[in-house]
């Protein structure tokens, strides 16, 4: 069932009387929307229970081994597109919530009436196919079910028709005329069910969601706000939505940062409380806590643009900063340690050069969020910082993503400093491999896809073998090769990389391409059929659409069996 | 001025200074353990405070049956003597105060590590103070309430915790049983978590 108007009572009030399990998939969004739930939570003296849940089968084990002992679950960002009441068996008095971003949703899921509700943010419209289209409540449809539909035309039927009497005639045609409605209406199901399932993409971000349902709670204030807000930046800088849709939802941010961040000119108020307001944002990862070199080499749109791997683009780079008016040496301190005027200057300079060196889609707009005199953090520079926590190579997933969940409070904000500090350790890794694979060639260009193995024994490969950092790794690669080769840009682009040497297993991430400005993939159709083809062993467990976990020795047969699919298509 | 010779005689270089060692021992071990009760200190201290009484008497009768020049000596062994006492029942005041505290902190068995530490009578004392404390607390509640348990009022009814280790399923009062698997995180009930929090089984997140 879904439930749109009345979140507050349908959802919220619902669970708050009862001991909760919520479920979360470690990525940045969920993570988000998890402390936003657990805030509310705490505000009404409910108990909860988390759980960190990174595939399909480790919920299921989570579900059986706490089952018994709640009655509501809710779902963050994952299990929307699975059958959850075959997979799950939850008994009669469970009820469950999913709270998903990911699209199209498991259609058992949405017309599930009773044990499944599927929340969804006032306004948003569902497009999925008619009850009738897809489940027939008539009975006959079972007990005739196993007919094909060549037996229309069976000389039985005809034979039975002319010797039996009339009224045998009659029943015969009718019987032929009800089976091949049905036929027709099975037909029509799975071309819905086919077209329904072609594309994945991503909706409303869960944290955008339950921040809303706060807002409705009126329990909601800056913190939260600057979680749905980090939640949203994912949206963008992941590449989950596109800009466009980025832009709507930060329209409809704005009125509550406007609310919640009223400068007066007269009240001083406690400089300790957390101020958010609105910025235009710059293409560069972590600037403020790193140096502009290091920076403008290191973000994906820059180094790009740039070509920084190559010599030419080197001395275009350093024209660049020559341009803007920085000295060198200025550029290779932090930021915080430049001098006054020409961090104040910075941003008109970069502005005014940007347009010069091509560089045309620098800005785009954003938060950012000060509290005191130190820290002050863009949206982006948080929602790196919590990746790499959440994908620190050093920890297991659980407790990574404890760590993570930790770090999101403004109590704990060094947590979110150290994040910071990882997550330029990652940059750099991620464009050493970039500027090892252009260099050594190692990018194929198939027929109809883009694709590139890390191979084993890579140095820092340890931090390619989680899911979010592999397809960072994969769409700056692919910007990279976009670069050089434009043709390209209309090709998807899959990389693969070794996560478990033991066990032999690798990851494989697909990066849709950027025809059209909308963000639909079709890997997760794609990747199924290919392995089922080449009967390889791959586990589709990931929530995640575009990335999945195979035999290493399978990977061959795979890319070919995908090319023959991809060049059929 | 034979007389002060006397006094030095005892070996004490000057008075007072036995029972200003004792008050000082106290101070040095605040942060740290109690030291065992010194009887040999406080035998000192007493001996020397019977020596200056009986050298007073002496000098009393003496100026009633009319000898003169003897009054100073006099009040400054009194002075003496009351600083003396003073520092015997600082002292022991003191001792007192720590096995108080030592209780509600701590918990009503003494520990033999600790127990060696405390004269009998101080042991006493602590069986009597408990039992008080019990009477007390029996008398507040009709099941009894534990004041010791929280010594600072708490903040709020339920308590985040994170799950260090597989503990296992955990029933709390109300019937409701949660899973305590490593990595998950609960917002649980303070009381019922206390204990577990004690063994370290879970970690309170702030």
């Amino acid at each position: 069932m879904v439930v749109i108007d009345r979140v507050k009572e349908d959802f919220y009030q619902r669970i708050s009387s009862d001991h909760v399990l919520v479920l979360v998939y470690p990525d940045v969004d969920s993570l988000c929307a998890c402390k936003i739930l657990q805030t509310l939570f705490k505000a009404d003296n409910t108990q909860y229970t988390v759980v960190c849940v990174s595939g399909i089968s480790q919920l299921k084990t989570a579900f059986t081994t706490h089952h018994d002992k709640v009655r509501s679950v809710v779902l963050i960002n994952c299990g929307g597109g699975a059958k959850l009441i075959e997979l799950l068996q939850p008994e009669e008095h469970i009820c469950i919530f999913v709270v998903d971003s990911v699209r199209p949703l498991e259609l058992d899921n949405v017309y599930n009436k009773g044990q499944v509700h599927i929340v969804l943010r006032e306004g948003e419209v569902l497009e999925i196919p008619d009850f009738d289209d897809i489940y027939d409540s008539d009975q006959q449809a079972e007990e005739d079910g196993e007919e094909e539909g060549e037996e229309f035309f069976s000389d039985e039927e005809v034979e039975d028709s002319v010797t039996g009497g009339k009224r045998r005639r009659r029943e015969g045609e009718a019987s032929y005329e009800a089976r091949r409605k049905r036929h027709l209406w099975r037909r029509k199901r799975e071309e819905i069910l086919y077209k329904y399932s072609e594309f994945n993409y991503h909706s409303t971000a869960a944290s955008l969601v339950l921040y809303e349902l706060a807002w409705r709670l009126t329990r909601d204030n800056n913190e939260l706000l600057w979680l749905a807000i980090t939640g949203l930046t994912e949206q963008l800088l992941h590449e989950k939505t596109d800009r466009e849709m980025y832009v709507t939802e930060m329209h409809r941010m704005q009125p509550h940062v406007l609310r919640l961040n009223r400068s007066e000119e007269e009240t001083v108020s406690a400089i300790n409380t957390m101020k958010i307001n609105f910025v235009e944002e710059l293409r560069l990862d972590l600037y403020r806590h790193w140096t502009i070199y290091d920076s403008l080499c290191n973000s994906c749109y820059t180094a790009c643009k740039f070509k920084v791997w190559s010599l030419k683009g080197h001395k275009n780079l350093l024209e660049f900063l020559a341009d803007m008016g920085l000295p060198l040496v200025q550029c290779k301190q932090r930021f915080s340690a430049m001098d006054v005027q020409f961090r104040e200057n910075f941003r008109s300079w970069i502005d005014r050069s940007a347009a010069k060196f091509g560089l045309d889609n620098m800005a785009y707009g954003s938060f950012s969020a000060q509290i005191g005199y130190k820290i002050k953090l863009s949206a982006a520079d948080m929602l790196l910082s919590t990746t790499a926590l959440i994908e620190n190579p050093e920890k297991s997933t659980e407790e990574a993503f404890l760590q993570a969940l930790d770090a999101l409070s403004w109590s704990n904000v060094t947590k979110i400093l150290a994040g910071i500090e990882t997550a330029k350790l990652q940059q750099a890794a991620i464009k050493t491999h970039v500027r090892n694979f252009i260099d050594t060639h190692q990018v194929v260009c198939t027929g109809p896809f883009v694709y590139a193995y890390v191979e084993e024994g890579t140095p820092n490969m340890k931090y390619f073998s989680r899911p979010l950092t592999l397809c960072k790794l994969a769409r700056f690669l692919r910007e990279a090769w976009i670069s050089s080769n434009k043709r390209a840009r209309d090709y998807p682009f899959i990389l693969s990389a070794p996560v478990d040497l033991e066990k032999g297993t690798c990851l494989v991430a697909g990066v849709p391409c950027q025809t059209e400005e909308t963000r639909r993939s079709e890997f997760r159709k794609a990747f199924t059929q290919a392995a089922d083809r080449t009967q390889a062993n791959a586990s589709f467990d990931c929530f995640d659409n575009c990335v999945f976990e195979m035999q290493m020795e399978d990977r061959g047969k795979f890319f070919d069996a995908l090319t023959a699919l991809c060049t059929v298509c | 001025m034979t007389r002060t010779v006397n006094i030095l005689d005892l070996g004490a270089r000057c008075l007072g200074e036995k029972a200003l060692e004792l008050v000082r021992e106290l101070k040095r071990s605040q942060d740290g353990n109690l030291p065992p009760y010194n009887e040999d200190g406080i035998r000192q201290v007493v001996e020397e405070m019977r020596a200056l009484f009986e050298q007073n008497q002496l000098e009393v009768r003496a100026t009633t049956d009319g000898e003169r020049g003897l009054l100073s000596g006099i009040q400054l062994r009194h002075a003496c003597l009351e600083r003396n006492q003073r520092c015997l029942l600082a002292y022991v005041h003191h001792r007192m105060t720590r096995i108080r505290d030592y209780r509600w902190q701590t918990g009503s068995v003494l520990p033999p590590s600790f127990r060696l530490s405390l004269c009998e009578q101080e042991i006493q004392w602590f069986t009597h103070y408990n039992r008080s404390l019990a009477t007390y607390m029996r008398s507040i509640a009709p099941t009894g309430l534990d004041l010791t348990q929280h010594l600072q009022p708490p903040k709020s009814l339920l308590v985040e915790v994170r799950c260090l280790e597989d503990y296992g399923e955990f029933e709390m009062e109300d019937g409701t049983v949660v899973l305590l698997h490593k990595n998950t995180q609960h917002y649980l009930p303070r009381s019922q978590c206390e204990p577990l929090i004690r063994q370290g089984v879970l970690e309170h997140i702030h």
